[in-house]
């Protein structure tokens, strides 16, 4: 196990290199960049010699081999740079977004579980049939209104009129509560539908027949049947969910002012703050490696059937619809 | 029948109480309609009545724009709408220009004097004006901040700010007085030490900084009313009042500290929000209030402030490298087929203001130019039939097989812009000129607007006529990007003259030489509207419409 986890870090790490140098060639081949833009803005008032220095000051006048060493190995002491836009160190930038974007995903993915849950069981579980075929149209009522909409509905009619939270993120945990919710409805929709048909097809398996016919309840069957044979699907579920949280964010900061990781990412590209779009493509690798690996590791604890590769049975691992990760 | 009984009264609670909540939310927000408005381009400041002032309270200023660095001695940085709303609070300047008459009157200079060829200007300022960080604002430190906008400093990646080309040096006599010797009379330069972008007095110790750190919010060290408290200088910054504040200028309404005690800045990048927050309280100011938004602030209670951004009109100004321009006739012919007033009632507001020449109303030494911008779309067609330009089967005019056609690309850094175009690209339909629209993100239309496009939207914003220099002399802006020695000439007149009517008869020139050539198309005043709450008093701008908070207070 230990040789396993040692092995998917060092994976890791060159992962990381080659994202972080594929983003560096492909951003300093496009035209431009914050410095070059600022200079050519009209009305900057710079002169072309006057831009020569601001150029050389960036150190943007070197071959592009010595900015990617510079630059590379400030990344292994620690250092991301700094924003050209304003001055602030990436680290700084990224240790103020991340946090933010992370409650604010997290509680939506909490609530996007929730309600998912409550979808799936009650389209399956629920005593009157109008209400298990209506719950059933919710998924596609929720993934269909795009959050913007139901982030400005959220703010207009819970924000300005029952101020029942602040328009604008001031910190506090009830202004997580709405964007939190308006991302979560919207993840909501994949996993309720898995859930639903999960459910649904386990119910229909022969031994949850004979669980109900020994006399066991169907709360019990679900407990201790069900839901285990659910997880699996829904984990696999988990990287899709997680990219669509990651989307679903950056909209979800833009309308309820939130400063998080989306909103620093539309800025930095929309300026061509390189150092920052650096940052931030490290970032989405790093937790794309970190979701990869959770999911690789919580594969086994749910099915016992899924060996992780290079432990002792030589059978060759057995994953249900899962990672490509062998 | 107890499931149906059940499933009515939950139809019935449930419905009741879900209309309940809706009517609530609704109808939550304050339905007066008293909307005051303050859109004299003379306006200068709101809310005066009220009452007597009162000390303390937060005021909240929502702006849709992020800040960027706060380095100051970086004009291009500081002139951003966002930033500059800001560091009026934080920074003083030499000099206070008199939003309404262009006067340049005391602040931290007590009096000066300037030598018969215009070329010395010697200062005696207050005694005891500290920054806050408890450093002296002495002779000596305005030496150093002039220094780096005069000469620049290529190891801190300063570059000579473009106000400040005419700088020779500084010499300081004592604590309390200083002269600026300058290298060519310059009738602005008197004006640079007022404004926000090019007078503001930094602390010495931020000074040395190097670029990065001069931008961080923390390090914006001045000697104004307000001070650093906490936020990431970003999305958002909170100001405390500065209690020993004792300099603010002689012509502002009050001495000593500010009334307001912290101002929460924010960004606020959704434009519903935005304007919505300040019909439920939330914000006090909120800025870039749009034209289609405006009867949705004042439906609510609130009060739209705006001004003319004194300076240049937006304009399209023509580029002289092409040769689809080069015919005076063509350009003529566009002036004419552009009707202003049509632009005006569909795409702006009555806080908004006609252009009626190269300057906005109100900018000193205004001079009027409509007589150059009637709209005659029969002229126009004439003057283009002149030029070789037939209409063709196509709908538009053609000249030996070419099509007369030119790029229209929308200003990604003026909100109005992709209305204005639309409306243009329909008058000049109207004379057979066809006008391709261009939407481009802001780098890619930072690297594709250049001398081959025939002309992009643009102004320069300075309460100064030089700022006519600034845009067009071959020197500076080089607006034709090519360089015409007549039009020189005139712009550098303008910066010279330092007798007020010969430099009014020198900008009635450069006017009547830009709009008789053609050289540009004005559209509109350039504008920036405010919403106000009604709880806001004493609110004021300074010269180039950037809000001043050193007289606001709230009511409660």
């Amino acid at each position: 196990m230990t040789r396993y986890v040692i092995k998917r870090i060092v994976q890791a790490v060159l992962v990381l290199v080659a994202a972080y140098t594929v983003a560096f060639l492909l951003l300093n081949a496009l035209p431009g960049n914050a410095i070059i833009d600022k200079i050519r803005t009209p009305g900057s008032g710079i002169t072309p010699a006057e831009g020569k220095i601001l150029i050389a000051y960036y150190g943007l006048n070197k071959p592009l081999y010595a900015q990617y060493w510079t630059s590379l190995t400030g990344v292994f002491h620690g250092n991301l740079g700094y924003s050209i836009i304003n001055g602030n160190p990436v680290t700084t930038l990224l240790g103020q977004a991340i946090p933010s974007t992370l409650k604010l995903t997290g509680l939506a993915f909490l609530f996007g579980l929730l309600i998912g849950l409550t979808v799936a069981v009650s389209s399956n579980y629920a005593r009157f049939r109008w209400l298990r075929t209506s719950v059933r149209l919710v998924p596609g009522v929720f993934s269909s209104v795009p959050t913007f909409i139901v982030g400005i509905l959220f703010i207009e009619f819970f924000a300005f009129g029952l101020h029942l939270f602040p328009a604008v993120d001031n910190g506090s945990f009830s202004a997580l509560v709405a964007p939190a919710l308006a991302l979560g409805m919207f993840v909501s929709a994949p996993s309720a539908q898995v859930l639903g048909g999960a459910i649904a097809m386990t119910r229909s398996e022969p031994f949850v027949h004979v669980a109900l016919a020994k006399g066991a309840s169907e709360a019990f069957v679900f407990r201790r049947d069900i839901f285990r044979n659910c997880a699996l699907p829904l984990l696999t579920l988990l990287g899709l969910i997680f990219g669509e949280l990651i989307a679903g964010s950056i909209v979800t900061e833009a309308v309820f002012s939130r400063n998080g990781l989306g909103e620093l990412t539309v800025q930095a590209v929309t300026n061509q703050d390189l150092p920052v779009v650096q940052g931030v493509v490290l970032v989405a690798a790093s937790g794309y490696i970190v979701i990869n690996l959770i999911v690789d590791l919580v594969y086994p604890l749910i099915d016992p059937r899924i060996l992780i590769a290079g432990s002792r049975s030589r059978r060759r691992p057995v994953l249900i619809g899962g990672s490509t990760e062998s | 029948m107890t499931s149906q009984m059940n499933r009515r009264n939950f139809l019935m609670y449930g419905g009741s109480t879900g209309m309940a909540l809706l009517i609530a939310a609704c109808g939550g927000s304050s339905s007066s309609s008293s909307s005051r408005s303050a859109s004299n381009a003379a306006a200068t400041s709101s809310g005066a009545a009220g009452g007597t002032p009162v000390y303390g309270g937060t005021l909240t200023f929502y702006d849709p724009s992020d800040y960027i660095s706060w380095d100051m001695l970086d004009g291009g940085n500081a002139s951003i709408w966002s930033n500059s709303n800001v560091s009026p609070q934080l920074f003083d300047r030499l000099t206070w220009q008199d939003p309404a008459t262009g006067k340049i009157l005391p602040w931290i200079a007590k009096s000066w004097t300037v030598s018969p060829d215009s070329l010395q200007y010697t200062f005696e300022i207050q005694p005891g004006v500290t920054f806050s960080d408890g450093t002296p604002l002495d002779a000596a430190a305005i030496k150093a901040n002039y220094d780096l906008r005069g000469y620049g400093d290529a190891k801190l990646g300063v570059v000579q700010d473009e106000f400040w080309i005419s700088y020779a040096k500084t010499v300081v006599h004592s604590p309390t007085s200083f002269t600026v010797y300058l290298a060519q009379p310059d009738a602005g330069w008197l004006q640079a030490t007022s404004v926000y972008r090019a007078g503001s007095l930094v602390a010495l110790s931020t000074l040395k900084k190097n670029a990065a750190e001069r931008g961080l919010a923390a390090n914006a060290i001045g000697s104004g009313p307000f001070v650093y408290e906490s936020g990431n200088g970003v999305t958002g910054i909170v100001l405390k009042r500065r209690d020993d504040y004792n300099w603010a200028p002689p012509a502002l309404a009050h001495q000593g500290k500010a009334y307001l005690e912290k101002i929460v800045y924010q960004t606020v990048p959704e434009e519903n929000v935005l304007v919505g927050s300040l019909a439920s309280g939330e914000a006090q100011i909120v800025r870039g209030v749009q034209p289609y938004d405006e009867a949705t602030v004042t439906g609510q209670g609130a009060a739209l402030f705006s001004a003319g951004v004194q300076g240049q009109t937006n304009a399209l100004q023509f580029s002289l490298v092409p040769e689809i321009v080069q015919d005076v006739r063509v350009r003529q012919a566009l002036i004419a087929a552009t009707n202003r007033q049509e632009i005006h009632t569909s795409v702006l507001s009555p806080h908004w203001q006609i252009a009626d020449g190269v300057l906005v109303h109100g900018t000193p030494y205004f001079v009027d130019g409509s007589s150059y911008l009637t709209y005659d779309p029969a002229k126009a067609g004439s003057l283009l039939e002149a030029a070789g330009w037939t209409l063709g089967s196509s709908g538009y005019r053609e000249k030996g097989g070419q099509v007369l056609s030119f790029p229209g690309y929308v200003a990604p850094f003026y909100p109005v812009s992709q209305a204005v175009f639309e409306l243009l690209q329909q008058q000049w339909k109207k004379v057979g000129v066809q006008l391709v629209l261009k939407t481009l993100s802001l780098t890619e239309y930072e690297n594709d607007v250049a001398a081959h496009v025939p002309f992009q939207q643009g102004q320069t914003s300075r309460a100064d006529p030089d700022a006519l220099y600034a845009a067009w002399d071959s020197k500076a802006g080089n607006g034709t990007y090519t360089v015409d020695p007549a039009l020189d000439k005139l712009t550098v007149n303008v910066a010279r003259q330092t007798d007020p009517t010969k430099r009014q008869a020198a900008v009635q020139a450069v006017s009547d030489y830009l709009l008789g050539n053609a050289y540009e198309i004005p559209l509109y005043d350039e504008t920036q509207v405010f919403g106000l709450s009604s709880k806001l008093h004493g609110y004021r701008i300074e010269a180039t419409e950037r809000s001043v908070l050193y007289d606001a207070w709230l009511s409660a």
